[in-house]
């Protein structure tokens, strides 16, 4: 009898135990998973500082691009026309009036092309804007400024401008990303020939830009992880989630194409 | 029929009766915590918990009055049941609602209960422990514990657990009521088997209520820290 007892209150003790134990084991598995989750949300936190800090950096590289073009707009062609002017101004000879009429026409002409340049620099002045009108406009508009250099023949072939779509911050990163590879193109590939291709199809923006110039070796470039600021390229890239793929080779030229979910 | 066995008590019985017993400290313990981190608390819910608290151990001081007077405190503790199971409740419909709409789905079964409550008590009166309404109200109060867990962990956003009052009262109510199941369960043969001076019963209740409130005071002490945080 003593012993059944026994028997019962100890069934009755490890059950009430288990049942104790289930729940406290719940409650520690929670706090468990809790602890991945504030991981996991530290890292998300951490990531979305990273971009952001990567956003600005993107906005400043590209006002700094802008000022670049003005400051060389403003030396190379406004500060020129207008130069040309005051030459012209200062040679007028008021008794000689038929040829004073035609300086005073030529400086009219000269200082009507330096407000058509100063307009169209403070197009460009509104760096940040252009992005805001869309990535194509912002896009024709970084080419129209390559090409008035004179010294490449460019083909364009944009259909992004009326796509009705657009993604602000992915927007930023592809006019940057751009202006590095124009950079790029200026600086170290001697070429005579560009073509842009950008477009929209089922939710990817491809852009693509091929150059005739003396190409590289992708490999050694990646490799010294420096210069042409490839690997910042990469980086942006990866970070809106896209694909670039780099086909180059020395002596034939350079193609770089770019793949990113949008919008 | 309930009958007299003392006639009168004096103050100093009556007064000897407020003074805690081993059994009853963590109610009153509870309660010193709820009315020292709770009393200066706007919110609602936090107010009724410590107005709660202060019919828990109430209801301590009337069940040992009534057991001195009538040698049986049922009737007590058969009220009592009614204001567990609405603070209870009402504590969810708070919890829950943060989360996800059921307002109507707690109140229908808070209705239900109530029925069965009053069907009990109708059948075998108030002298007659309603033992079936608390099993079947703990066991619902489990389901809604583990659906607040279940909440929880889905929500996407980080919350400090340590320091979350809410997380520690359903911890601490999770405990009792998933306890409290088994104890309803074996209740006829824990109440008749003693393992030293206690039944079982008192063994395994104590625990339990050890756990509720320990719980419940941690909470106080997390509520009273995320009060002075938001400020």
């Amino acid at each position: 009898m003593q012993s059944s007892t026994t028997e019962v209150i100890s069934l009755i003790l490890l059950a009430s135990l288990v049942f104790l134990l289930m729940p406290i084991f719940l409650l520690l598995y929670i706090r468990s998973y809790n602890k991945h989750k504030k991981n996991h949300f530290l890292e998300k936190q951490n990531m979305q500082q990273k971009f952001e800090s990567e956003m600005l950096q993107a906005r400043v590289e590209v006002q700094d691009q802008t000022m670049q073009s003005i400051a060389t707009e403003l030396h190379d062609n406004v500060g020129q026309l207008l130069s040309l002017t005051t030459l012209t101004l200062n040679s007028v000879n008021l008794s000689d009036e038929i040829k004073a009429k035609k300086k005073i026409e030529n400086s009219l002409e000269l200082v009507n092309k330096s407000i058509k340049e100063l307009r169209e620099l403070a197009k460009l002045l509104h760096g940040e804007q252009l992005v805001e009108n869309g990535i194509g406009h912002a896009i024709d508009q970084e080419i129209s400024w390559l090409s008035k250099s004179g010294a490449y023949t460019i083909k364009v072939n944009n259909t992004l401008a009326g796509s009705g779509h657009s993604s602000p911050d992915k927007d930023l990163i592809i006019l940057r990303l751009l202006q590095e590879i124009i950079n790029n193109i200026i600086k170290h590939a001697q070429a005579t020939e560009i073509q842009i291709d950008a477009h929209l199809k089922t939710g990817t923006l491809s852009l693509i830009v091929q150059e005739n110039g003396v190409g590289f070796n992708p490999d050694e470039i990646k490799a010294k992880k420096s210069g042409m600021g490839l690997n910042s390229i990469y980086k942006r890239i990866e970070m809106i989630n896209g694909k670039l793929i780099l086909n180059s080779a020395p002596g034939e030229g350079t193609s770089i194409s770019i793949e990113i979910p949008y919008p | 029929m309930i009958t007299k066995v003392v006639e009168e008590l004096d103050l100093h019985q009556i007064l000897k009766l407020c003074i805690p017993k081993f059994n009853s400290y963590p109610y009153y313990l509870s309660l010193a915590f709820s009315l020292y981190f709770l009393y200066r608390d706007k919110s609602r819910f936090w107010r009724i918990t410590n107005l709660y608290m202060v019919i828990v151990v109430l209801t301590q001081i009337i069940a040992r009055y009534s057991a001195k007077m009538y040698h049986t405190n049922i009737v007590t503790y058969n009220v009592f049941i009614i204001f567990e199971i609405s603070y209870i409740t009402y504590a969810f419909y708070i919890l829950l609602n943060h989360y996800i709409r059921i307002k109507n789905w707690l109140i229908g079964i808070y209705v239900g209960t109530m029925i069965i409550y009053a069907t009990y008590t109708y059948l075998y009166g108030l002298n007659v422990y309603n033992a079936f309404t608390i099993s079947l109200a703990s066991v619902i109060f489990v389901v809604y514990s583990l659906m607040y867990f279940y909440l929880l962990l889905k929500d996407e956003n980080y919350i400090d657990l340590s320091n979350h009052p809410t997380f520690w009262w359903v911890g601490g109510t999770l405990i009792f009521y998933f306890g409290s199941t088994l104890a309803n369960f074996f209740d006829d043969i824990a109440q008749h088997v003693y393992f030293g001076k206690y039944s079982v019963r008192t063994i395994i209740y104590i625990t339990l209520i050890f756990f509720l409130y320990a719980f419940w005071a941690y909470s106080f002490v997390c509520r009273a820290r995320q009060r002075k945080l938001s400020h």
